[in-house]
């Protein structure tokens, strides 16, 4: 017992063996253990007391000491012991249940991950693969390939699984399968810097992560983190970041060149202007609704139409106009069997069959009767063979000379030889009188805008007008033309802009800006005047050089300027919303009264700009921007990618049930 | 001086630890600074951590083989496991991630780390609380010794009996006695440190003293000096028990971590890197 001092002793004391996986049954009932314990294996060692002995024929008690020595009747014959009991049942040791549940957790875990490794294979499937949630656009866009979608090893066989673990990732080539760039997805900003930062290669997963959530945003990007290129560091936007440029955000042309400064310090000033004056300053034309980057300019019919409208109307294009001949350049039979007798021809007629009935009373004259007669059933459309001959001196009709446009219509270096034009000409105006516009059609053909630039002109008309110019008279309109579009003077085709953003007027104007094979500088400087024809339209609208086509020139229409700043993003809605409208834009644009505004839109650089608004500098969005106020992070205001967008696959994918694909639509 | 020696050891892994954990922070930073990916220096440095303090266990069974004394061991169990639980975080950048099997070893691993915890508290606390019954007595042998103790007092009750011709002695003890002999008691009482099992001989035990005479008195006082015995061997029994009890949560639990973290490492390779 504890209380024995000298308990440890070898007789007195069993050696305990706590490695040992089991011990005495009894023992977890409290009772005596008996003195042999169990065997390794589990099975009760101490049934008899002792170990018999046989020794010199005789069977030996051999009973330990701590269990009294040696029994008096000592053991039975068969030299088995005496002192039998039942045996117990021994139980585990601690030892042996702590292997025993490790084992079990072992196995209970890999059982479960093998068990839920591939269960399922959408984004919420419950299995040991899946890391998160994906975020909502991604787990629509996913749910038809599953986790194959994105990572490449998934639907491979297990050697080829197990190898990706020691291949480089895929992921990036899975995002360019459905997003797509203006620029190589893995080059910085997917752009070519010639920095020394702009050859490293990215991946996607350095500033995405998925698997966070539904609703979580997939970007993480740090200010800090833009340091690892650009070399430049600074602490934040209000302190240290670089200035803005001086023309900032002005740093290209606008498309229409309105002076703001001279209309709100002169125009609107006007008493005679001054009703008309916008009573919202900027927001009477510039649309906030519509706000986001820029402020978008409303319609010309809600801004400039209430001065401006009636300067559109009158701006003629005279496209074709029959110059003078020599000779008469047409067939007279084949445009009599084309057109019929004309009114001239017909009057004639008349005056003939008159002379007939007086040469009727002298059939003397029977051969200059004749030759009337041969002459009348001509007029009459109903002579066949070559026309009579005519003792008068052929007389153009026409003093006028070929347009800028014609000439270019009939492919002519100029059109001031009247031998060069002659022939060239007289095809084209009996192509009018047999095939109409097609005529026409067929000298554009494989020009820019070719398909608008005779719209709604009638073949009708042309007719009438070739079989007009054909017989050598002016063409008589039956009414004069006092709507826009195609109409026909005496001896010219023209055409009249129907309102403003006409398309046919646009058309030649861009013709005439884009140059190239038979647009001579003189149709150019003819179309583009501001002072005559359709050039009005360049008195607003830019004109700007076309990058690598140095001959070339293209017209500003839309609106909204063209920003290359792909990498700055701003939003007009927050400052608008918080400042309000009207006068709160001029806290950030002040007008510039000293700019030469006007001057930079005579030439066709659009980077040569003055602004009709001084620029912004940063201490202007400092003011709210700055350290313990309003947000002042990069991706606030910089945009990473450049050009991002999607391929028709992904967004047709994407497509809810109940709405056609554009395919189906034929879209 | 050897408890001297054990904190010397905790010290210097545990500032060990630190320099590890400093390291690691440094170069996760740097990684997330240069736009690549910390989570793959933290998370292979927990999971050399994590077999590491796994291999403690299997030391424990090569103690033949020299592999550094066990308080060098226990030591370094401590400092890396505190140091696993930084890096966990410091890896998972959350308490609780978001995915199921994350979470589920996320659960895992802070249960390891509690358990973990409150074993080396017990490890620490427990001793001292039994080196005050300045009794010693090994763990397995306990029933061996309630079960002597219980077979000496009903000698001494058998005789107290034959020699006075009064059961008074022997009723109390089946009556009352008999329950607290059977098998160690009080056990919350003595892991807590509290001394319910001697309120309990004091109150109950030693009621029926008073209605003993004197021989009976000198058995009586006998079986109780043997009833205090046994309330320190019980409590020897207890605060033993838990000290090698503990360990059936911590380990199992953390061989499942260990397995859920390699198949995570698996599984980060192939579809992530």
């Amino acid at each position: 017992m504890i209380t024995d001092p000298d308990r440890f002793r070898q007789d007195k004391s069993p050696y305990e063996r706590p490695n040992f996986p089991f011990r005495c049954g009894r023992l977890s009932f409290w009772g005596k253990p008996c003195g042999r314990g169990p065997s390794s294996e589990g099975s009760c060692g101490g049934v008899s007391e002792c170990s018999p002995y046989f020794n010199n024929d005789r069977w030996e008690c051999r009973r330990s000491v701590r269990s009294g020595g040696p029994c008096e009747t000592g053991p039975l014959p068969d030299g088995k012991c005496c002192n039998q009991h039942a045996a117990c049942k021994p139980i585990p040791s601690l030892r042996n249940y702590r292997a025993r549940f490790t084992m079990l957790a072992a196995a209970l875990v890999v059982a479960l991950i093998a068990a839920f490794s591939f269960y399922g294979d959408d984004a919420r499937a419950i299995n040991t693969v899946n890391p998160g949630e994906l975020s909502g656009a991604h787990s629509k866009f996913t749910s038809a390939g599953g986790c194959a979608t994105c990572h490449e090893p998934h639907d491979q066989d297990a050697a080829t699984w197990l190898k990706a673990a020691w291949s480089p990732g895929t992921l990036s080539q899975s995002c360019e399968s459905c997003h797509t760039f203006d620029g190589a997805a893995t080059a910085p900003h997917n752009e070519t810097f010639k920095t020394a930062g702009g050859e490293r290669q990215t991946k996607c997963t350095m500033c995405h992560t998925e698997h966070k959530g539904d609703n979580t945003s997939i970007v993480k990007l740090a200010d800090q983190q833009c340091s690892a290129c650009h070399e430049k560091a600074f602490e934040s936007f209000s302190n240290g970041h670089p200035a803005f440029s001086d023309t900032y955000p002005s740093r290209r042309r606008t498309a229409i060149a309105f002076d703001h400064t001279n209309h709100f310090g002169k125009h609107f000033e006007d008493p005679r202007f001054v009703d008309r004056a916008p009573k919202d300053r900027c927001v009477t034309c510039h649309d906030a609704g519509l706000s986001g980057r820029n402020v978008p300019v409303k319609s010309f019919e809600q801004t400039c139409a209430g001065c401006h409208e009636d300067q559109i109307g009158g701006r003629e294009l005279v496209v074709f106009a029959l110059p003078e001949f020599e000779e008469n350049p047409f067939d007279i039979a084949a445009v009599r069997e084309a057109c019929g007798p004309s009114v001239a021809s017909l009057e004639q007629a008349g005056e003939i069959v008159d002379t007939v009935q007086e040469r009727m009373a002298d059939i003397t004259e029977a051969a200059a009767l004749k030759e009337d007669l041969k002459k009348l059933r001509f007029d009459l459309g109903m002579g066949d063979g070559d026309a009579p001959e005519s003792d008068e001196e052929y007389e153009s009709v026409s003093l006028e000379v070929l347009p800028a446009t014609a000439i270019m219509l009939l492919g002519l270096e100029d059109g001031e030889d009247m031998a060069e034009y002659s022939e060239p000409v007289g095809e084209l105006v009996m192509g009018m009188v047999e095939s109409g516009g097609e005529a026409l059609m067929e000298k554009v053909d494989g020009k820019p805008g070719a398909a608008t630039l005779f719209s709604g002109l009638s073949s009708d008309l042309l007719h009438q007008v070739g079989c007009a110019w054909a017989a050598n008279e002016e063409y008589e309109a039956p009414a004069e033309a006092v709507a826009g579009g195609w109409f026909a003077d005496a001896l010219s085709l023209r055409y009249r802009p129907v309102r403003h953003g006409d398309p046919v007027a646009k058309a030649w104007v861009d013709l005439a800006a884009a140059g190239g094979e038979g647009v001579s500088d003189d149709m150019r400087d003819t179309i583009l005047s501001q002072s005559d024809g359709p050039g009005a339209c360049v008195k607003c609208h830019s004109v700007n050089e076309v990058k690598d086509k140095p001959d070339s020139l293209q017209i500003a229409w839309s609106l909204g300027a063209v920003s290359k700043q792909r990498h700055v993003r701003y939003s007009h809605v927050p400052h608008l919303n918080l400042l309000g409208l009207g006068q709160a834009c001029e806290t950030c644009h002040k007008m510039d009264e000293n700019a030469e505004f006007a001057a930079s839109f005579k030439q066709f650089n659009p980077l040569e700009f003055a602004s009709n608004f001084k620029s912004i500098d940063n201490q202007t969005c400092v003011g709210c921007h700055a350290e313990g106020e309003v947000r002042q992070e990069c991706t606030l205001c910089h945009e990473y990618h450049n050009g991002h967008g999607f391929k028709h696959r992904m967004t047709e994918a994407g497509l809810p049930a109940d709405i056609p694909s554009p395919k189906e639509t034929g879209g | 001086m050897a408890q001297g020696r054990s904190s010397g050891a905790i010290v210097t892994f545990g500032v060990l630890s630190i320099a590890v954990f400093a390291a690691a922070a440094w170069a996760s930073h740097k990684a997330w600074l240069d736009l690549g990916d910390p989570s793959i220096i933290t998370g292979c440095v927990l999971l050399v951590i994590m077999l590491s303090l796994g291999f403690f266990n299997v030391r424990k069974r090569m103690s033949m083989v020299p592999l550094g004394s066990a308080r060098f061991w226990l030591a370094f169990h401590v400092a890396a496991g505190l140091l696993a639980i930084a890096m966990f975080w410091l890896h998972a950048g959350l308490v609780w991630p978001i995915g199921l099997y994350e979470r589920v070893l996320t659960f895992l691993f802070y249960l390891v780390s509690i358990t973990g915890l409150l074993g080396y508290g017990i490890s620490r606390m427990l001793p001292r609380r039994l080196a005050q019954t300045e009794i010693e007595i090994i763990y397995e042998r306990i029933p061996a010794e309630i079960a002597e103790i219980r077979e000496k007092v009903e000698a001494l009750v058998f005789e107290c009996t034959e020699k006075t011709g009064s059961d008074t002695v022997a009723k109390h003890y089946i009556g009352t006695l008999n329950w607290f002999f059977s098998r160690p008691r009080f056990w919350v009482s003595h892991v807590v440190g509290g001394d319910a099992a001697g309120h309990w001989l004091r109150g109950p035990g030693v009621a029926a003293r008073r209605y003993l005479n004197d021989p009976e008195v000198e058995y009586f006082d006998q079986v109780i000096e043997l009833g205090e015995l046994k309330c320190l061997i019980d409590r020897h029994y207890a605060c033993q028990g838990l000290l090698k009890k503990w360990l059936l949560v911590h380990v199992p639990l953390s061989m499942a971590v260990i397995i859920m973290a390699v198949w995570h490492f698996i599984l980060v390779n192939v579809y992530s890197l």
